[in-house]
């Protein structure tokens, strides 16, 4: 299992593995309804498929049925909600004709909107504190975990923006967050990798410059 | 799905625990655990992804089939996290996948509703078997799962008390094809019920 999850760390990238904790999820179903569901879909499946018959139709007959099956079983998963301290207790939810503020507006200028010009009129966002301006500048992971809480709660607001017949802008989030880790991960790999150059106002000592001045 | 979940896990009540025993709370393997969090996290983010979200939108705006849509955009939802993995070679436990899509699914059900669709317990329960079926025929089609393994995952999951009373139970009620529900309409949930019964939570 070591190596499987160590290769999933690579699938997902080490720092989007930082942030195990996009947001609270509940499950849709009881699992062992989940699970009767799976077992049913299986064995009606296999059935079907023995028999020569539709197995698209084998497999839902049976996870039905799995599903009614497993009913009167206990409904708790036994695995830890992901959760996050950033994330919101509601959906963050968009209001149409609030004007954009902040950063976001010279992003909307660049035209990241495809042309929308109005759209910093239209749009709002109640999670304007995932922008870049207040992005922890720790370390690149945390950047991206702010990265990836930002996407997940854009999207979250793009979804109820889109049902209210506005317009979220995502995508500017999403840029400016982007930004925000590759400028951290600019500089760590440079320093990490020795080819950072000196700090413009770092000087030698003075002392050392004597030294070699007069030789 | 693999036939060594089948064969590991004793069909009664929540399967997908590791460590759990009467009267304990549920463990999991922390190993399983954070392979968990992550295949949840990555479906968020697909899920919220522009794209996907609109579709989840479309898909109840537009007067369709609900509970078949909801299921297909979880199966694609899965699919794809899965077409990644295997890209890294990563096989993802199966416990992962059908307890990941069953917190995945109710993330996909807060899109929908945002969109004013509620749907009941029984209906939440004919979106997941629409979906787990819907993987499983895709998977044949497609050549992921062949016949061969099929069938044998299906043995195995007969040999299981659950799998051999939902055999029984096939049996009796072939003469009772399913239905699924086919008129979704935006804010009312459908009319028609599976036949065989009602999900419990």
């Amino acid at each position: 299992m070591a190596t499987g999850i160590a290769a999933t760390l690579v699938y997902l990238g080490a720092a989007e593995a930082t942030a195990t904790a996009v947001a609270a999820t509940t499950v849709a179903i009881a699992s062992s309804v989940a699970y009767g569901a799976v077992v049913g879909a299986v064995v009606g499946a296999g059935t079907a498929a023995i028999a020569g018959g539709d197995i698209g139709k084998g497999a839902l007959t049976g996870a039905v049925i799995g599903g009614v099956t497993a009913g009167i079983g206990e409904g708790i998963s036994a695995y830890a909600a992901p959760v996050t301290s950033a994330a919101p207790a509601t959906t963050p939810a968009i209001e149409a004709g609030t004007t954009i503020s902040g950063s976001l507006e010279p992003v909307a200028e660049t035209g990241l909107l495809g042309g929308s010009t109005n759209i910093g009129n239209q749009v709002a966002t109640s999670n304007t504190g995932l922008l870049s301006s207040t992005i922890p500048a720790t370390t690149a992971a945390d950047a991206a975990k702010n990265a990836a809480s930002s996407r997940f709660w854009a999207g979250v607001g793009q979804g109820a923006a889109t049902a209210a017949g506005t317009v979220y802008a995502e995508k500017m989030k999403e840029d400016a967050a982007e930004e925000v880790i590759k400028k951290q991960e600019e500089k760590m790999n440079a320093f990490k990798g020795g080819t950072a150059t000196e700090p413009t106002n770092f000087t030698r000592p003075k002392r050392w410059d004597r030294r070699y001045a007069s030789s | 799905m693999n036939q060594g979940l089948l064969q590991s896990k004793a069909p009664q009540g929540e399967q997908f625990p590791n460590k759990q025993s009467a009267g304990n709370p549920p463990q999991v393997d922390p190993a399983i655990q954070e392979q968990f969090d992550m295949f949840v996290n990555r479906g968020l983010i697909i899920i919220h992804n522009d794209k996907v979200s609109n579709d989840i939108l479309n898909k109840v705006k537009s007067g369709g089939n609900i509970i078949n849509g909801l299921a297909k955009t979880l199966v694609i939802v899965v699919e794809r996290i899965e077409s990644n993995a295997e890209s890294a070679g990563v096989k993802i436990a199966d416990e992962v996948k059908i307890a990941g899509a069953n917190h995945l699914l109710s993330e996909i059900f807060t899109v929908a509703e945002t969109a004013g669709v509620k749907l009941d317990e029984r209906q939440k329960g004919e979106v997941f078997a629409n979906a787990v079926s819907l993987y499983l025929d895709r998977g044949i089609k497609s050549g992921k799962i062949t016949k061969e393994q099929l069938t044998k995952m299906a043995q195995d999951a007969q040999a299981t008390p659950q799998g051999a009373e939902i055999a029984k139970q096939m049996q009796q009620q072939t003469q009772q094809p399913v239905q699924t529900p086919v008129q979704p309409v935006q804010g009312q949930p459908p009319q028609q019920a599976v036949q065989g019964g009602q999900y419990g939570q």
